[in-house]
């Protein structure tokens, strides 16, 4: 690839769509943007991920989110109502590709591939008995690798910053106002939503396994679930804190949620300043998956983004 | 029971290892065995996932326990034979089974929202506001009572509704439905002067896990 891999912005990628549809083709509207388009892009939304993957083995981030853009934009089978499908690709893409340019963490075990081994005998011994279908299981690893996602989360919250009567339904009863914009899921039986404030501030953890709010936030990070942060997130939350780089004030209230039974909790952050003028679909770009288990805050956009 | 899994509470157990953002799945296996056990539908994993032996927990990732939990339990409800996981391959005497979730049911499946609350009318025995303690029981198999809990007096901040006591088994002559209670706990309750005044810690109970203060 040659020429300036230009980041694609959501602007971009509805004028690109509005190009698209008045039927102008593909490359020249790529050109038109400065943008790039993938190899081969397909109608179905899940194989326009499948084929950026493929992309991505030789990608910079910017060239990714180039032709994540473009594909999104060529997708037909994806309304342009909200940002949503190109918001969670292009956070798919930016997890995917930071993942990329990292080591494997301490905490991530490194795994021998004999295990990779023992996981495809075990499904081959189950679909020789008939037990499991391999396209089902294909369609369940799409479905949490592309449709589940902190995403999700992200819009409840902004929804509940810009609409006082949702924020309070969603107070009163987190799974029927996060199925008002249609979540719902594993994990989502009892969706409680703690909000914090100047002088409260919540914090989630699973101190027994892995409990996390799946139709807000997908499946939880490998250091939520680490050994570390399940043992000291209840007795010493200030400190966990404090190593993931958010001090609290001493007046502050910290609430530790230990999720064990059927509740799964989401934190509604603080709206942070200057974002009054925000617009929704803005103001959920804001919003972290950090900042929605507690780790974090968000932070205001004259901070870069950064918390 | 009171496995290395019940970590609430204890110190020298490594880094937190916080990245910003990971892949979803890390290797393409954890995905199937995540997705396996989505589809086989065998109920929770958890009770099998706290039977591996301690240094074994500790020293495998998060799927491999997955993994690990999910063999046991398919040898123990009878849908597969050790000696079929060793070969690799069925029993050619063993029936063939027809798959519990085909594509099409697997796109809706993880957007279906389980319904473990009962619909049972029964007398709560505590009320919002009492105070309550956690007892001091120290079952041996499975149970959502973490032990820091146990001897510690809280206050009962809501009644979350009836559900089977996980310590009891799903389905079984003695499963047992019964009132589940958020509880509030200071933290200098749980953990003494080294936490803060203002600080505190909000977790599930169910009501066999609590005495009246």
């Amino acid at each position: 690839m040659v020429g300036r891999k230009r980041r694609m912005t959501l602007s971009k990628i509805k004028s690109a769509k509005q190009l698209l549809d008045g039927g102008m083709p593909p490359r020249e509207v790529a050109n038109n943007l400065g943008t790039l388009i993938p190899r081969s892009i397909d109608g179905c939304r899940l194989q326009a991920v499948k084929a950026l993957r493929e992309e991505q083995k030789s990608a910079s981030v910017e060239h990714f989110h180039s032709i994540a853009g473009f594909a999104i934009a060529n997708d037909k089978s994806l309304p342009f109502n909200s940002s949503t499908a190109c918001d969670e690709i292009l956070y798919l893409g930016k997890n995917n590709m930071s993942q990329q340019n990292s080591d494997h963490g301490q905490d991530h075990t490194d795994v021998p591939s004999e295990q990779a081994l023992r996981v495809k005998a075990l499904e081959s011994l189950l679909v020789e008995k008939g037990l499991v279908d391999p396209a089902a299981l294909d369609v369940l690893v799409d479905t949490f690798e592309t449709r589940v996602g902190p995403r999700n989360g992200a819009q409840v919250v902004a929804r509940a910053w810009v609409d006082p009567a949702y924020k309070q339904r969603l107070l009163d009863d987190g799974t029927a106002a996060i199925a008002e914009l249609g979540f719902s899921g594993g994990q989502g039986e009892k969706l409680t939503v703690v909000e914090n404030t100047p002088s409260v501030h919540n914090v989630i953890v699973c101190t027994l396994c892995s409990c996390y709010p799946w139709p807000v936030l997908g499946l939880p990070p490998t250091w939520y679930k680490s050994s570390a942060y399940r043992s000291r997130t209840v007795m010493d939350p200030r400190g966990v804190l404090s190593e993931l780089g958010l001090e609290l004030p001493d007046d502050v209230e910290v609430r530790v949620w230990d999720s064990n039974a059927a509740s799964r909790y989401l934190v509604l952050p603080e709206r942070p300043q200057g974002t009054e003028s925000m617009s929704e679909a803005d103001l959920a770009m804001l919003v972290t998956r950090d900042a929605m288990i507690g780790v974090a805050k968000v932070a205001s956009p004259s901070m870069g983004g950064v918390s | 029971m009171n496995g290395i899994h019940d970590m609430g509470g204890m110190e020298g157990l490594g880094e937190i290892g916080y990245k910003e953002s990971e892949p979803i799945f890390h290797e393409p296996w954890e995905g199937r065995v995540h997705a396996l056990a989505q589809a086989l539908q065998l109920g929770s994993r958890r009770p099998y996932i706290e039977r591996i032996p301690a240094p074994d927990y500790l020293r495998m990732s998060y799927y491999e326990r997955w993994y690990t939990a999910l063999v046991t339990q398919l040898i123990e409800s009878g849908v597969i034979t050790a000696t079929e996981v060793e070969s690799g391959r069925a029993d050619p005497a063993s029936m063939k089974a027809t798959p519990a979730i085909t594509p099409a049911v697997a796109r809706e499946l993880l957007f279906r929202t389980p319904k473990t609350e009962q619909n049972i009318e029964l007398t709560p025995r505590f009320r919002v506001g009492d105070r309550v303690r956690g007892r001091n029981i120290h079952p041996t198999t499975h149970t959502r009572m973490p032990r820091y809990t146990r001897g510690k007096t809280g206050v009962v901040a809501r009644d979350r509704g009836v559900f089977i006591l996980p310590d009891s088994e799903q389905g079984s002559a003695e499963s047992k439905p019964q009132h589940v209670y958020l509880i509030h706990f200071t933290a200098q309750e749980l953990w003494g002067e080294r936490t803060s005044g203002h600080d505190s810690l909000y977790i599930d109970m169910w009501e066999d896990y609590l005495e009246p203060a």
